[in-house]
């Protein structure tokens, strides 16, 4: 079997790729956060694109859409603006002090005064510092990562496309060293590796690809419609957008760079590949995400369901290719523990389970490691584990699929918000399923396994199915607890998506 | 002829070993059935339906909802089968109304799957040659039957599943399509069926039932008589508290069938006791031991019966800890032990009770107050305080207040009643307030009653100083009224009370849990817990509210609220990207 990819670009050199790349594509790495995949993702949906390198002026006022490739063979491109006013206004006093280079203190004071002859303060008594200072909290109360990370690589939930940033890293010897208030601030703001892919590390365009691969596969209306809902899901909240740009348009009015300079008001980027496997689960991947996004939700908790469910279904994506590489006879089963016995078989069976799910995703890696690469790099087995045994474990945890969060018996299991997710993605808005077939749902799109019926066809000499049942009530009791499960009448259990808009 | 009819009451309730006649079929030849039935309204209202036109009806519910009950009463009604004859498996009879064949079959579930297809065939045929259908049938095996029946074409099977599960749900009277059979789904369990409860009451307790019971060598000291001699003078006070329990537990998720109502009457009204057993010691105590006041809530004396905990409603009342709660009669009971408050059947066995206890050992303060044994006399004492106390109607809301909660008298007049104008205000105010609340948070006490600001603030811990409001409702936005709906049971109106938005086209209902809550939360608690049903209505509303109810394009002004010191305080800014200008106000 030769490993095949997605898009099948011209010249591409798979084996050239480290093995974890030749296996689960061309990126997913760890230092990428779980918002992050969702943040870069919607920057490549929002960005203008091109099939092969094209003329940015020609394409500048294009975005929101999911690309319909003519030509497999040509590199897909995306542009995004980089915003290094906005984003300093937003968290340059707010980050790690180490970070503050006195070069961008030195911009942001010409921008905060540039925009200080802007406003004017009616009736009340504050100054205009205090004004400036209430949109920068107005901003910074919506992040999404801070951390302990500098001001260029902290983010905001995606509440308005303006806010949705690229990656930028300053590196600090350029910023101390090569540049001085002598350089143009033009200068000051492309200085900036804008490629560096160290938190938006590719997940994101790895999953645009996926859900391009969906898109191929489904009903050609799914193209619009997600792009609608997810264009609605974003542009919201029109003020925010409207105060973002004004703060950046004021900004290039100071630096005053001529039209269209690259590394200024936009970035070159060119997506990699994927498995052309990952297309065997993409359809699920797209219906998911579009049933989500018609959910009538608060904007908030949509952006955090949809974040948390692309890191359910990237784990889903790369099991599913370590059992197609493995050419293992069953799909790799997710048994879901939702019991508290810890001596019970279920328990076993899950951490089992889990156990198998990390070493086959990451055996996986053998099909194209060699002896060869160990001399050439070093490490580079640990480095592997790290992109894909490793990864699943950690946005696993984060989402809470995989517990405990720490210790050992690591097994997968359900909270709330999952439960949430899988009832808004198996079920269009304003419908119902018995419950078992819910079950049989899950079962099909993510092989989740929690009662009986489920782990008879997984397991085949299974003596202890009475345990599956006291799961499988378990979980029929969760549901009724979260509001999604109702009886309709003599003991017919419903399970209903409520959020009909 | 009395002794008979108890134990045919006792064999209603599983509260015993011989529940013989708890299950319909075995009720149908049985005489005293046909006295105590309910003609339900439901089953004129299908007769119509079949007169109009061929129908294909399918009767759904939980057991003991009444569905072979139900296709009895129209079998009767249309005069295709006589009064006490069982019923076949399934049949085509003549409907004598309209003289058109009526295919029915009795019970789907029991068959075998091969047979189920093959009555869906017959129903559908019997239609279409201008007869009509009615099956009878569980929710499981329906589904099966009809994927089961469509296996061959190339209907999605899921789609079939969800065809019925909309229909039952919906429960609209209307004809649907499962698949491609047009059918009329009642989904019996949907169906309110408290309204029942004080006709069905007042066939309990009719007099041909109890004829002869007077003249019993117990005579007075018979405790089942004794209920019903005290039931009957106060029948009408004793439905009212009867149905409005139902009715709470019916709103609140809890609804009972007519066949737990039914057990649940039956033993408070008999206790089960066996007559030829019963040894009578002391007249007193047995009357107050067995009274229905301490039946009712599962209670002999002072003590619980476990046997009565099988019985759903009782289980439901006991949680419910009503004879705990302090009541208006307390001080009159407990502090001036004046009995005079209950009415006159029960007051002399009560007061005889208390002064039994109460005399014969002297309790001391901190004993009366914290002992158990003077704790469990209060409680009977209330019980039948709750049941028989002399009250008017202004008493008896204001007990159910009490009982249930401070919104609920009202609720049950709008529901009978519809709503004046006075009392829309209040309830609007109320909604209002508490929508306030719910969107709003701690920030609420900055606007005005008159306007809902919509804040674009996260959930949760963290340092939010300053957020956007991004659209606002006023007061006026927002309708509070009742509309009157279909009855199904009885010829009683009733009422749904909703809210209307004006720039949302659908009409949100207002249930008693949610009136409840809001109605808490206006009135400052927050730790009030709404039902996780009701709570994803809300959250819908909340985010149907935010896309409709934001500013538009037009309105230039951005409107921020921000946290100081002194509290929080609204910011307009206005934009004006023409001239490069940002107003602050």
């Amino acid at each position: 079997m030769t490993l095949e990819f997605f898009p099948k670009y011209k010249g591409y050199d798979l084996q050239a790729q480290n093995p974890q790349i030749q296996i689960y594509g061309h990126r997913i790495y760890k230092d990428q956060t779980l918002y992050e995949y969702l943040l870069e993702f919607l920057l490549v949906f929002v960005s203008p694109k091109s099939e092969g390198a094209t003329d940015y002026e020609k394409i500048k006022s294009d975005g929101f859409y999911f690309n319909k490739i003519e030509d497999e063979t040509k590199r897909l491109h995306y542009y995004p603006a980089p915003k290094m006013g906005l984003k300093r206004f937003i968290f340059f006093n707010r980050s790690d002090q180490e970070k503050r280079f006195e070069i961008d203190r030195y911009a942001l004071e010409h921008h905060r005064e540039h925009l200080k002859q802007t406003i004017q303060i009616e009736g009340s008594s504050y100054d205009k510092d205090f004004a400036l200072d209430i949109l920068q909290d107005l901003f910074y109360g919506y992040n999404a990562i801070i951390g302990k990370r500098s001001w260029f690589a902290q983010s905001l939930l995606p509440l308005a496309p303006e806010i949705i940033f690229s990656e930028s890293i300053g590196n600090k010897k350029t910023r101390t060293e090569n540049l001085s208030k002598e350089d143009s601030f033009l200068s000051i703001d492309r200085e900036f590796n804008f490629s560096q892919h160290m938190f938006m590390a590719r997940g994101g365009e790895v999953y645009y690809l996926h859900v391009l691969q969906g898109l191929n596969k489904v009903n050609n209306d799914y193209r619009d419609q997600l792009s609608e809902k997810l264009k609605e899901m974003i542009m919201s909240i029109p003020q925010l957008s409207a105060l973002a740009n004004y703060i950046q348009d004021e900004w290039e009015d100071v630096v005053d760079a001529p039209d269209n300079e690259h590394r200024f008001h936009y970035l070159d980027k060119t997506m990699e590949v994927i498995p052309k496997d990952y297309e065997n689960v993409a359809h699920y991947t797209v219906e998911e995400l579009h049933n989500l996004l018609c959910s009538e939700l608060d904007a908030f908790e949509k952006v955090e369901l949809v974040g948390n469910l692309l890191a359910i279904q990237i784990i889903r994506m790369m099991t599913y290719r370590s059992t197609t590489v493995l050419n293992l006879k069953h799909r790799q089963a997710w048994v879901i523990d939702l019991t508290k016995n810890t001596q019970g078989s279920i328990r076993k069976k899950a951490v089992q389970g889990y156990q198998q799910l990390e070493e086959n995703v990451f055996r996986a890696i053998y099909r194209v490691y060699d002896e060869e690469m160990a001399e050439t790099k070093k490490n580079a087995l640990q480095d592997a584990a790290k992109d894909t045994s490793l990864l699943i474990r950690k946005l696993g945890k984060d989402i809470g699929l995989v517990i405990p969060p720490t210790g050992g018996t690591m097994r997968m299991s359900l909270n709330e918000n999952l439960v949430k997710i899988l009832v808004l993605t198996l079920i269009k808005p304003g419908e119902r399923l018995l419950f078992t077939t819910f079950l049989r749902l899950c079962h099909e799109h993510y092989n989740i396994v929690i009662g009986p019926k489920e782990a008879e066809q997984h397991f085949e000499e299974i003596s202890y199915l009475n345990d599956f049942n006291e799961n499988e009530r378990i979980f029929l009791e969760i549901l009724r607890n979260c509001g999604f499960l109702r009886n309709l009448s003599d003991a017919t259990s419903i399970v209903e998506n409520p959020f009909k808009g | 002829m009395h002794t008979q009819y108890i134990r045919y009451l006792q064999s209603m309730n599983n509260a015993n070993s011989s529940n013989d006649n708890a299950i319909a079929e075995s009720q149908f030849s049985n005489p005293f059935y046909e006295k105590i039935r309910v003609e339900r309204k439901i089953g004129s209202y299908l007769i119509q339906k079949i007169k109009d036109k061929s129908s294909f009806i399918i009767l759904t519910g939980h057991a003991g909802d009444g569905k072979t009950s139900l296709l009895h009463q129209i079998l009767r009604q249309v005069d295709a089968i006589p009064a006490e004859e069982q019923l076949k498996e399934e049949d085509i009879v003549q409907n004598k109304v309209n003289g058109q064949p009526l295919y029915y079959v009795k019970d789907m579930s029991e068959l075998v799957s091969d047979k189920q297809k093959n009555c869906i065939q017959k129903g559908l045929d019997t239609v279409n040659t201008g007869g009509s259908s009615i099956i009878v049938s569980n929710t499981g095996p329906l589904i099966e039957a009809f994927k089961n029946f469509y296996a061959e074409s190339a209907l999605d099977k899921d789609e079939i599943e969800m065809d019925i599960l909309k229909l039952m749900d919906e429960n609209s009277f209307k004809e649907g399509f499962i698949g491609e059979i047009s059918v009329l789904v009642i989904n019996l369990a949907l169906l309110d069926n408290t309204d029942i409860v004080p006709l069905l009451i007042d066939n309990l307790l009719n007099e041909e039932l109890w004829i002869d019971s007077n003249t019993c060598e117990l005579g007075s000291s018979c405790p089942v008589y004794n209920n019903y001699l005290t039931l009957k003078k106060h029948q009408e006070q004793f439905k009212r508290f009867a149905i409005n329990y139902y009715r709470w537990l019916a709103d609140n998720d809890k609804r009972l069938t007519i066949r737990q109502i039914l057990s649940h009457l039956s033993y408070a009204i008999t206790g089960n006791l066996q007559c030829h057993k019963l040894n009578i010691i002391n007249r007193q105590t047995i009357l107050f031991d067995y009274h229905i006041s301490n039946l009712f809530f599962g209670y002999v004396g002072f003590t619980e019966n476990e046997d009565a905990l099988k019985i759903k409603s009782i289980a439901e009342i006991q949680k419910m800890k009503l004879d705990e709660k302090k009541l208006i009669f307390d001080q009159d009971l407990f502090v001036k032990e004046n009995f005079d408050v209950l009415v006159e059947e029960v007051r002399t066995i009560t007061k005889n009770t208390w002064d039994y206890f109460m005399r014969r050992r002297l309790f001391n303060t901190e004993q009366l107050l914290y002992e158990k044994e003077p704790f469990l006399i209060r409680k009977a004492m209330r019980r039948m305080g709750i049941l028989f106390a002399e009250m008017d109607e202004q008493q008896a809301d204001h007990l159910f207040g009490i009982l249930y909660s401070p919104i609920y008298p009202k609720y049950l007049s709008y529901r009978k009643n519809g709503m004046r104008i006075r009392s829309k205000r209040q309830l609007k105010e109320i909604v209002f307030k508490a929508l306030q609340v719910l969107i709003m948070g701690d920030s609420s006490d900055v606007y005005s009653d008159s306007v809902l600001y919509l804040p674009l603030k996260r959930d949760g811990l963290n340092n939010q100083n300053v957020y956007l409001l991004v659209g606002k409702i006023d007061f006026d936005s927002l309708v509070v009224d009742t509309e009157q709906i279909e009855n199904t049971i009885s010829d009683e109106p009733i009422y749904n009370i909703y809210m209307k938005f004006d720039r949302l086209s659908q009409n949100y209902l207002l249930p008693l849990p949610l009136l409840d809550y809001f109605y808490q939360i206006a009135n400052g608690s927050l730790s009030t817990k709404l039902n996780p049903v009701l709570s994803h209505g809300i959250h819908r509303l909340k985010a149907q509210l935010y896309k409709e109810y934001q500013f538009t394009d037009g309105e230039e002004v951005i409107k921020l609220l921000i946290q100081t010191l002194q509290g929080p305080k609204i910011i307009d800014i206005e934009l004006d990207p023409d001239n490069n200008k940002l107003y602050f106000d």
